[in-house]
């Protein structure tokens, strides 16, 4: 229905103190959510990263500092990262952007929230459109984190 | 069933996690030229201008080799090919047999005949122990002319700026960045490097290197007759695949090593992958060398999947850059040299507003998008490169791809291809759901596939993964 509150969760589960007064008001860190709420009409779609079994990102990544995990997340190992912006062009749906801290430059993508059992879009999302699923099997995501439509 | 990767970089990385997928149990054997594991070869300008530690350059550490049963043989280079017996010669003529062969033995450095080229002071720059080489004489270079302003050239520029020296760029083409770059977005290039206060000469190349009695360079003579005083000279002017090696082994060399889509070569058993192939351009559709890191290792890991057993096929690429230097930035791929209004079988969006610093750029040609160039803001440019790939058709909203908006607010409208819903239709959606929606729409929302290669499969049989 196009809330964004997965938005709003995103950047408060991302920002420096985890709250939500201060990560929107208070903090040096803009807020940065690494979700995207696509809406046109009556349809929104809240866009983040797929975890793909073959990423593009991983591919083009010159530093190595992009991941697929054993448990198939895709990480970024943030220490590593040049923010060379490989990864942002590469990604076909434009699921990692590059954030600024503290004068620093680094990608930024979804990173199924690791502090958290259920990632906070997840856990935000009122209607339940956003689910937190671990799918094995060729073929499918590994992780697959789903969302979508309302009217 | 012995596998040997010739080469040791991005392809055969991808490779060996290809063929371990599918095949435990097989013998790996790597020919290493250089005497250490894979590294990030784009960060050695990085390491030189003090942004990126020694032990960062490390792609795979000597564990990832090991963990997975590969025998990694240092300091030896692929010498010869000999595909009737199956086995290659290794430097010191050592033979090695194979099963399956992977050659992912790369690209040298182009050294254009000038005079005075040989000799010390004079280096190209894409390896660790060029970096090594320049690190060293560094404290006795004060001024440095850098031949080629393309990717490599440019970061090497930028990082001898960064530590000091005084840079010449010098360049054969009227553009920085003459392959990725329009004369536009190269004016705000230039306009960068003026800014950080380096000195560039286009249009003019250099036909001799100076030097003293006792053979170090002195500086460097252009076309236009100008003398460049300078300590040490960088040849950036381009790679060329390595294929002296393989001559006279029956193999179909072109420019590279010709591979068909799933990265083999016209002899059997034999598979090629990076910078030393010429494999299929999705926008030309046709083939050539595409020097770059993320389609190294997308070939590697096609050819090592289809060297284990697998299917995998290779669907073409196409050029990605995303490049920075001093305070400019861009993001680029495919044809984004077009220029506006020079060929009628393309259409040029341009939006450009200098103030704000956003210049954005699309090629489009049949409908489809075939390439951009985004200044700046390159957040969530990757939509588009998504767009190229998927080969969609843009006739819908092409206009909005450049317009006056922010990057994310693009991609969003160009991520979909829909026209603006009206309220009616949304009241109509509510009665009729989803059976009202077009094609392209619900393909797109109901099932995401993990690759978008997945969605061109779905619209023509070229391409399956």
């Amino acid at each position: 229905m196009g809330c964004r509150l997965c938005e709003v969760a995103c950047a408060v589960e991302h920002s420096k103190t985890k709250d939500p007064v201060a990560a929107f008001l208070e903090e040096d860190w803009e807020p940065f959510s690494h979700t995207v709420v696509e809406m046109i009409g009556p349809v929104s779609f809240s866009l983040s990263c797929r975890h793909c079994d073959e990423p593009y990102c991983v591919e083009a990544c010159i530093s190595g500092a992009l991941r697929v995990e054993d448990d198939g997340r895709v990480v970024i190992y943030e220490e590593v990262c040049v923010a060379c912006g490989m990864c942002v062009v590469s990604c076909p749906w434009g699921a990692i952007k590059p954030r600024k801290r503290d004068g620093v430059v680094k990608a930024a993508k979804c990173d199924l929230c690791p502090d958290r059992e259920v990632p906070a879009c997840v856990a935000a999302c009122p209607n339940r459109a956003l689910n937190f699923d671990t799918a094995l099997g060729p073929g499918l995501e590994k992780v697959e984190e789903e969302e979508i439509i309302e009217g | 069933m012995r596998y040997v990767i010739a080469g040791n970089s991005v392809a055969t990385v991808a490779a060996i996690e290809a063929i371990r997928k599918r095949d435990d149990k097989g013998e790996i054997v790597v020919i290493s030229p250089e005497p250490r594991t894979a590294y990030c070869r784009p960060l050695i300008t990085y390491h030189l201008a003090g942004q990126v530690s020694s032990d960062r350059l490390s792609y795979k550490q000597e564990s990832f080799y090991e963990a997975r049963g590969v025998r990694v043989l240092y300091n030896k280079a692929l010498e010869g090919l000999e595909p009737e017996k199956g086995r290659v010669v290794l430097t010191g003529g050592e033979k090695l047999e194979y099963d399956r062969l992977l050659l992912a033995i790369g690209a040298t450095p182009f050294i254009p005949p000038i005079e005075g080229v040989k000799g010390p002071g004079v280096h190209p720059f894409t390896s660790i122990d060029h970096m090594e080489a320049v690190e060293a004489h560094l404290k006795d270079w004060k001024e440095v002319v850098v031949v080629g302003a393309g990717m490599i050239g440019m970061k090497t520029a930028e990082a001898l700026h960064m530590r000091g020296v005084k840079v010449t760029i010098v360049e054969l083409l009227e553009k920085i960045l003459p392959i990725v770059l329009d004369d536009a977005s190269s004016a705000w290039a230039q306009e960068a490097l003026e800014k950080a206060g380096v000195d560039y000469v286009l249009g003019d190349s250099v036909v001799a290197v100076e030097r003293d009695g006792r053979g170090d360079v002195k500086g460097v003579t252009l076309k236009s007759g100008a003398f460049i005083p300078c300590q040490g000279v960088i040849v950036a002017v381009g790679v060329r695949p390595n294929v002296a090696p393989l001559e006279g082994s029956g193999i179909d060399i072109n420019k590279g090593v010709l591979v068909d889509d799933r990265m083999e070569t016209n002899l059997e058993n034999v598979f090629a992958a990076g910078d030393v192939v010429e494999a299929y351009d999705l926008i030309l559709g046709a083939k050539r060398p595409i020097q770059l890191w993320p389609l190294a290792y997308r070939q590697g890991l096609i050819a090592g999947a289809n060297m284990a057993g697998g299917k995998k096929r290779y669907v073409g690429g196409f050029p990605i850059n995303s490049v920075g230097f001093f305070d400019f930035k861009v993001a680029s791929a495919g044809l984004s040299t077009v220029e506006p209004g020079v060929e009628e079988s393309f259409e040029v969006k341009v939006f450009e507003d200098k103030e704000r610093g956003i210049y954005r750029k699309v090629v489009v040609g049949n409908n489809r998008l075939m390439g951009f160039i985004i200044l700046n803001d390159i957040c969530r440019a990757g939509v588009y490169s998504g767009l190229i790939w998927s080969r969609m058709d843009v006739s819908l909203f092409k206009d909005a791809l450049v317009e006056d908006m922010s990057m994310p607010e693009a991609c969003r409208l160009s991520a979909h291809g829909l026209e603006p819903w009206s309220f009616e239709s949304m009241r109509d959606f509510r009665r009729m759901g989803w059976s009202l929606f077009p094609r392209s729409y619900r393909k797109h929302f109901t099932a995401m596939p993990s690759r978008i290669e997945e969605v061109c499969a779905f619209e023509s049989e070229v391409c399956t993964i």
